[in-house]
């Protein structure tokens, strides 16, 4: 007896055979549905809500911190232009040159001559033996 | 044939994934009695088999939608089934094993009963293996993926089992 014939005298054989029934099973399935969930249209609907009520919520917010901020005046809104670093530096320059103590300073660096402060304090010997303004960095 | 009956499996999951039991006649009527052998193979107890098929079922309807992306239904039940009792087994703090092959073959020792007590004194392994095949109609591979073993495993399981049930099925009365 090859090995087919001996499956198919064992599958002839009943093993068991249930005593339950198909009725029985399809109880016992109904009563262990979860609750069913939402059809797909109910969640879409549902989404839909849930975020149009936030898109809602959030507009309100800016609008009512917009409101807030209106007693201020339109001057308010419009940024303050604020100087660039050149423009700053020669005002300040203006303002010193304007004070007198740097009137001095200014015309001997434009003739090439070191000013009476020692060295260090802002002249310092060239290679060419000229006394030349530091460059400031 | 086999294609056939996974065809009105699937059809019958995607009912059972839509939430309601209307699959479940499909599943019974193309595997009742094989998930109940099985089950009864790995229990050795009839009421056991019967409780472990009901349960089977029964949970089929609140797997839900995932029963949609279920490769292999007749494997996926056979599964459902082995994970049945092994929990029911862990339950009991009794091994699935060791409830079967108690039934004593007939007195007679012959026919049906001679056949069953074999199948039930195999080990385990071997068993489940036999039954799958035999009365469940998967191949090794499928077993192999259910039982989690190779299938080169399945299939050697398979020939040392049926050597032993060689005498149980009248191979020695032929040969005399």
């Amino acid at each position: 007896m090859n090995d087919d014939d001996l499956k198919r005298r064992l599958a002839a054989t009943r093993l068991s055979s249930p005593s339950i029934t198909l009725d029985q099973v399809t109880q016992r399935a109904a009563a262990s549905i979860p609750r069913r969930p939402p059809s797909g249209l109910v969640r879409l609907a549902l989404a839909t809500a849930v975020v149009w009520v936030m898109v809602w919520v959030a507009q309100a917010a800016v609008h009512r911190s917009l409101d807030a901020l209106a007693p201020m005046g339109q001057a308010a809104s419009q940024p303050v232009p604020r100087p660039s670093g050149i423009a700053q530096r020669g005002r300040l320059l203006q303002e010193l040159m304007a004070d007198g103590g740097w009137s001095e300073v200014g015309a001997r660096a434009q003739q090439g001559v070191a000013p009476s402060s020692p060295a260090g304090s802002g002249m310092r010997q060239g290679r060419s033996g000229q006394t030349r303004l530091r460059r400031w960095s | 044939m086999a294609e056939a009956g996974q065809t009105d499996l699937r059809t019958a999951f995607r009912q059972l994934a839509g939430g309601g039991v209307g699959g479940l006649e499909t599943v019974w009527r193309e595997l009742a009695h094989p998930l109940h052998n099985y089950a009864f193979a790995l229990t050795g107890d009839q009421d056991e088999a019967d409780d472990i098929l009901s349960e089977a079922l029964a949970k089929l309807p609140g797997i839900g939608w995932r029963l949609r992306w279920v490769r292999n239904p007749k494997a996926y039940l056979f599964a459902i089934v082995r994970n049945a009792a092994r929990s029911r087994a862990r339950r009991a703090r009794l091994g699935p094993a060791e409830g079967a092959g108690e039934e004593p073959a007939s007195p007679d020792g012959s026919g049906p009963a001679l056949i069953r007590a074999a199948v039930l004194d195999l080990p385990e392994e071997q068993r489940e293996t036999v039954v799958l095949h035999v009365w469940g109609g998967l191949t090794f591979e499928e077993i192999g993926g259910t039982t989690g073993v190779s299938t080169n495993t399945a299939a050697s399981r398979y020939r040392y089992a049926l050597q032993k049930l060689r005498p149980a099925l009248g191979e020695g009365n032929d040969e005399r």
